[in-house]
């Protein structure tokens, strides 16, 4: 068990240690949340009630950020001929996943975060999006969207059309349960707390992290 | 056609047998096959030198070896496990035509990496043997990315025999290489086998020389046919 905590700490480091020093892709990312901030904030400064603004674009924002990252993630090691290194090590297929999820998971919450803020400068100092509540929807989200970044990532990697069908599958599977998050983001916002849906979507981010790694060891194995 | 190397004079079962057995293996990609029921068995401390036209499946059988591919028939056993198990792939280390480390990692890091992955404690990269052999020792801080695509060879060399493993899947290891290098490679792999461990090996043909020492066999027509 700790052998293989280890192991996945090196893997996420890895990806880390190569994403940091392969600066343009996560400076485009970062280009990217702020362009989103700056329409979001426009946006958010002319409605009438900016809580569907806000919920809208906490629900558009990751999921665009999570396209970036699919392809980051077993796709990039495809390419450049490194994940049969990882195919032929004695290490199992699930641990693999997690730490692709884990990275996924960092990536898409720093390139978010960053949105937020810029947000919160761009609209003179709306905090609204910073509340706690919001926030730990926001992370049950960002789980899931890194399980199917991860997944979208895993089962195209030997496709030839990758480039269109990372998008499409994973707007395909986050739509079903994202578009749940926009009336909770909605509620949170407007200040209502309520923990059962809370943790009901804590659930099933979970849930379908597992589920995914377990489909991911089909494709990649 | 059934070829057997260096087999003791006793009947074993497969799974238990020390080494590589291949039996009846058959391969296709969709149309047509490109391996037709290749069986051999490698026992520890000796070596298949694969060799063929471009094509001809050489790099098919490797893999199918590794556990990268799986066969469309027939059965691949490695130390008694099939590839795609971890007991399997404890034994096996792999370099494929392509070198498989980061660019983004120092060949320090990335040997440290893959120490850890394959369980070997206390990795040091400045007291490894074979990284001396390779001459790698200069090359260690520097990113593989800004290495030249002979010394990305070598590292990747020294990543496979990390856990200096019984059995060496190795493709073109002599490719890009020049005369010196080649010939330090060579040593290295002879050496791996003195040591009573096997190798599997894919070559083109302008490797071969190096490469005579090894037990050979040809891929004809998908069948492995054994001479030069």
């Amino acid at each position: 068990m700790i052998l293989a905590v280890e192991m996945l700490v090196k893997l996420v480091w890895k990806d880390i240690a190569c994403t940091a020093r392969k600066p343009v892709e996560f400076s485009g990312m970062l280009v990217f949340a702020a362009a989103a901030a700056v329409v979001v904030a426009y946006a958010a400064l002319f409605a009438g009630d900016r809580a569907p603004v806000y919920a809208i674009s906490l629900f558009l924002v990751p999921a665009f950020i999570s396209m970036f990252v699919a392809f980051t993630g077993f796709i990039r090691e495809f390419e450049e001929g490194t994940l049969d290194s990882l195919r032929v090590a004695p290490i199992g297929g699930e641990l693999i996943f997690f730490s692709k999820l884990f990275f996924s998971f960092i990536l898409i919450g720093v390139v978010t975060a960053a949105y937020e803020l810029l947000v919160v400068f761009f609209t003179g100092g709306d905090v609204s999006l910073l509340n706690p509540y919001l926030q730990m929807l926001a992370l049950s989200y960002i789980v899931y969207l890194a399980a199917t970044a991860s997944l979208a990532s895993s089962m195209l990697v030997y496709s030839s059309a990758k480039s269109v069908l990372v998008p499409v599958v994973l707007l395909v599977l986050v739509l079903p349960v994202g578009q749940s998050y926009i009336p909770l983001y909605m509620d949170a916002i407007a200040g209502i707390v309520s923990l059962q849906p809370l943790l009901s979507i804590w659930v099933v981010s979970l849930g379908y992290s597992l589920i995914a790694s377990a489909l991911s060891r089909t494709a990649l194995f | 056609m059934y070829l057997e190397w260096l087999i003791r004079d006793r009947v074993c079962h497969l799974s238990d047998f020390e080494g590589v057995v291949v039996e009846n293996v058959w391969k296709s990609y969709g149309r047509g096959w490109v391996l037709r029921g290749i069986s051999f068995k490698l026992v520890s401390g000796s070596t298949l030198l694969v060799v063929g036209p471009n094509g001809c499946g050489k790099t098919t059988l490797l893999k199918i070896v590794a556990g990268l591919l799986r066969p469309t028939r027939g059965t691949v056993l490695v130390y008694g496990s099939t590839p795609t198990t971890m007991e399997a792939k404890r034994f096996t280390g792999v370099v494929l035509d392509h070198p498989m480390l980061y660019r983004e990692l120092t060949v320090e890091e990335n040997l440290r990496l893959f120490a850890s992955l394959y369980g070997v404690k206390d990795y040091d990269p400045y007291s490894d043997e074979v990284v001396e052999m390779l001459g790698l020792h200069r090359w260690l801080k520097v990113k593989v990315g800004e290495l030249s695509f002979g010394w990305r060879k070598r590292a990747d060399i020294a990543r496979a025999m990390i856990h200096r493993p019984k059995l060496l899947i190795v493709d073109e290891p002599l490719n890009g290489l020049d005369t010196a290098a080649a010939k330090t490679v060579s040593e290295l792999l002879y050496s791996h086998v003195s040591k009573n461990r096997g190798i599997v090996l894919a070559a083109s043909p302008t490797e071969q020389p190096l490469l005579d020492w090894m037990e050979c066999g040809r891929i004809v027509d998908g069948k492995l046919v054994l001479g030069r």
